[in-house]
């Protein structure tokens, strides 16, 4: 029975023993930091905008000749939750943040001090349609008022963790293209995140999807297909802008570096074909096939302070 | 049992028992505390906004209403299959009550990803016309309504071989109907079911998290789990948390009080009454609307088989799986041997501890998961960013393993309650020692229990979503791509994971069976 009273202290042992690690800090030698950029998953990969921005950093950092942190680290966010939400978990283990939607900014700038942020790329929202599940076009609803009579057509993402969501939230509350009760009849499923919604979508699960103006131009321009396109709507759609912000109250040298390399004209004309959005740049020259994308009329948010105030309520009503 | 520690060792066993008492609680009391008390010193009144009581009241009642109808069909539908074969002659009873044990103790082991996956193999109309609550519902009665009967059936035919047959020839021979023999009879067999499984479906089925998440069509199918989950990962502000928390605790732990009250005899929940049947007589129960009941049990049965042979079908004329899958596999099976690993060692401890100690961890029933996991996810240093991949998976096998603590004292109890008194007098009168009689004895009679919980576990931690999300989510475990695959409609994938999960199941039940009965002869 001895012994058998020492049988949790291995297991008790083991477990104080995984905390210590975890809150001990071994010394190690001293190294370079490196740079950490927070982004969301998709400017992560390996033929993406955020490898090229991470290459041309790299290359002007080490061209200065300046004693530079010059290794860039990108950073997805945390499975389920929101740019913001990682940052603010852990706000000493970035650099910089890539890819914020404007009220998320506005929300951040609310919680934490930032130094810098300048808006890098654009692309309004916009319903896709499968042409092969809704075939004839002339059916197709041709305004807002019109969609309400399509009840559990479209694939949504979630507001609380996408910010895509965020733009469906924009398209009800601030430029009140549908009422709340026509905006939950006409989803079929809410999706964590973009890439799940659009992934089921392709699948046939529903014949529309919210999603942006420039999937049209991916499909166009990667897939040569038509198959997918652009839902124009007569009162038009919701603007997502792309922020890139450097938190803290001081600007470094590789922080200012780094904002100069995204708003680069190299960066900014990598925009349309690496991150599928417009540049923040309008002299930027865009590619034949993506000028070629259904245009629809542009709304732009006239207060996004006011809209980043009442994010969390029109988040918890959409989701009631 | 308590002669098995009578004499010497009741003050070393009592003392051994408070001291994992006090061990495994403070392991899930302390995290508890400490985020309690760090929610209360940055609690902000201003997040909590009428909407935001509104969606926690609809949580709440969505999981509870969910509960009750998942527990509810789930033990009539066990009922109804259990009737059914019980009304069948021996001979063709036998040659159902093999294959239903079978699909009752497989899907039970399979975790809630897996039955997910299962359920989204329907016809996709079906998928999409019943998609919400009632998919909910329905992988929790397919999940938990097989295993209830399988276990149903074996009670029922002890009883109706033992005293339930002399009570119904009595009732019949003394003027009763049919019917109301079998009503004064049966009935409180049955009562005594409900009582113990109604319970146990109800508290499964409102912390479910992993079938809401996948069957579930939006934020408005949340129940407090997924609710918790989603405030965790996207809210900085814990007074949400903290209310969530309270308010999910407080339901599961009344729930549980209520459920121990309205039973007739408390200690029924834990260990229902049952003995030895040594003669089997195969008595055959006449019920009056048997033909019903054995045509709604062909459905159920085929249904379900259906189900996996459509799974397993998938696979074969799908094309190969992706080959993230095979990474995730071995990672799960890393985490699942960790999880198991360390249940094992609990399920020893566990069954050194006196009855009374045992009963106790039953109240841990109330606790889930993501509740854990918003508790150990506050403390200092076990934030969700903070921990590398080599300490974060030992940490969830851990709290894996822990969580199933309650379930697997109510096995170890119910299990322990049928051992044969004799035996340890005879035992104990050959000479052996109170160490001698819990390694040569007791051990190996709970070698059926330690094979069951320590498989379900495996299986559990195969397809666990809500730690794994916590603390993993870097990693492409099985149970995570599980998710990923069902929610963007990729079903040739998902049927995949689906498959890999039951192989795992079935080789580890084969793995664990072999070498415990090594261990343990």
């Amino acid at each position: 029975m001895r012994t058998l009273l020492l049988a949790p202290t291995p297991l008790l042992a083991i477990f104080f023993l995984l905390g210590a690690c975890s809150r001990i800090s071994l010394p190690v030698p001293e190294k370079a930091k490196d740079f950490r950029v927070l982004t969301y998953s998709s400017m992560t990969g390996p033929s993406s905008l955020g490898a090229e921005i991470e290459r041309i950093f790299e290359e002007r950092c080490r061209a200065s000749n300046k004693a530079l942190v010059c290794d860039l680290v990108l950073v997805p966010e945390d499975g389920d939750s929101s740019l913001v939400s990682t940052y603010l978990a852990r706000p000493s283990g970035f650099d910089a943040i890539l890819g914020l939607e404007s009220l998320q900014v506005a929300q951040l700038k609310s919680k934490s001090k930032v130094v810098r942020s300048e808006f890098f790329a654009r692309g309004p929202h916009a319903f896709i349609v499968d042409t092969h599940v809704w075939k004839d076009s002339t059916k197709w609803p041709k305004s807002w008022k019109d969609l309400s009579n399509f009840p559990k057509s479209v694939f949504l993402q979630d507001p609380r963790v996408s910010s895509v969501g965020i733009g469906w939230i924009k398209a009800i509350f601030v430029h009140e293209l549908l009422n709340l009760d026509d905006a939950r009849t006409l989803s079929k499923k809410v999706f964590p995140s973009w890439s799940l919604s659009y992934a089921a979508f392709q699948k046939e699960g529903a014949p529309l999807v919210w999603s942006y103006q420039s999937s049209e131009a991916y499909h166009r321009c990667e897939e040569k297909s038509e198959r997918y396109r652009v839902l124009p709507l007569e009162e038009g759609y919701p603007v997502q802008e792309e922020f890139v912000l450097i938190p803290g109250e001081s600007l470094s040298n590789e922080e200012s570096l780094f904002m100069e390399v995204v708003l680069s004209d190299e960066v900014q004309s990598q925009i349309p074909l690496k991150n599928w959005m417009w540049p923040a740049s309008e002299k930027t020259k865009l590619p034949e096939c993506f000028k070629a994308t259904s245009p629809v009329k542009p709304l732009l948010d006239p207060a996004p302070q006011n809209s980043a105030a009442k994010l969390s309520e029109w988040t918890d009503r959409w989701s009631l | 049992m308590e002669p098995l520690v009578s004499g010497q060792s009741n003050e070393e066993r009592r003392s051994f028992s408070t001291a994992l008492f006090l061990l495994t609680s403070s392991l899930v009391v302390l995290p508890l505390v400490f985020f309690i008390a760090d929610a209360l010193l940055s609690f902000e009144s201003s997040s909590l906004t009428p909407i935001f009581f509104k969606l926690l009241f609809r949580a709440l009642t969505f999981g509870a209403t969910q509960a009750f109808l998942s527990a509810s069909l789930s033990i009539g539908a066990a009922f109804i299959l259990c009737l059914a074969l019980l009304s069948l002659a021996p001979a063709r009873r036998a040659l159902l009550e093999s294959p239903l044990r079978a699909l009752g103790q497989l899907l039970f082991v399979l975790p809630g990803t897996s039955i997910a996956l299962l359920v989204l193999s329907l016809p996709r109309g079906a998928v999409e016309a019943l998609e919400g609550w009632p998919l909910i519902i329905c992988a929790h009665v397919l999940w938990s309504s097989f295993f209830v009967a399988a276990h149903c059936v074996e009670r029922l035919s002890d009883w109706m071989e033992s005293e339930g047959g002399d009570l119904l020839r009595v009732a019949q021979s003394l003027g009763a109907s049919r019917s109301s023999a079998l009503r004064t009879t049966l009935l409180p067999v049955l009562k005594g079911e409900i009582q113990t499984w109604f319970p146990l479906i109800f508290l499964w089925s409102f912390g479910a998290f992993s079938t809401v998440l996948l069957l579930g069509s939006g934020p408005t199918h949340s129940t407090p789990e997924v609710l918790l989950f989603y405030t965790l990962l996207n809210d900085v502000n814990s007074s949400r948390l903290l209310l969530i928390f309270v308010a999910t605790l407080g339901l599961q732990i009344a729930f549980l009080g209520l459920a121990s009250r309205s039973s007739s005899n408390t200690s029924r929940l834990v260990s229902p009454a049952s003995r030895e049947v040594t003669v089997r007589r195969h008595e055959q129960l006449r019920l009056p609307a048997a033909f019903f009941f054995r045509a709604i049990a062909v459905v159920l049965i085929s249904g379900a088989l259906a189900l996996l042979v459509s799974q397993v079908a998938s696979v074969i004329f799908g094309g190969a799986p992706p080959p993230s899958l095979w990474s995730g596999l071995l990672q799960s099976w890393l985490y699942a041997a960790c999880a198991t690993l360390f249940c094992g060692a609990l399920l020893v401890a566990i069954s050194a501890v006196d009855a009374r100690t045992r009963t106790r961890f039953v109240w841990g029933l109330a606790l889930s998961p993501v509740l854990i996991g918003v508790s150990w996810s506050r403390m200092p240093g076990l934030g969700i960013s903070e921990l590398p991949w080599a300490t974060a998976l030992p940490l969830c096998a851990f709290a894996l393993a822990l969580l199933q603590l309650p379930f697997s004292a109510l096995w170890i109890e119910r299990s322990l309650s049928t051992m044969n008194s004799d035996l340890i007098l005879y035992a104990r009168s050959a000479g052996l020692s109170e160490s001698q009689l819990f390694w040569k004895l007791r051990l190996p009679y709970l070698r059926p229990v330690f094979e069951k919980v320590l498989c379900y576990v495996f299986c559990i931690a195969l397809g666990e979503v809500a730690l794994a999300s916590i603390w993993l989510r870097e990693r492409p475990l099985l149970s995570l791509e599980a998710r990923r695959l069902a929610q963007s409609y990729d079903f040739n994938a998902s049927a995949w994971v689906f498959v890999l999960t039951l192989a795992s199941a079935l080789a580890v039940r084969e793995i664990l069976s072999r070498s415990l009965r090594k261990f343990l002869a």
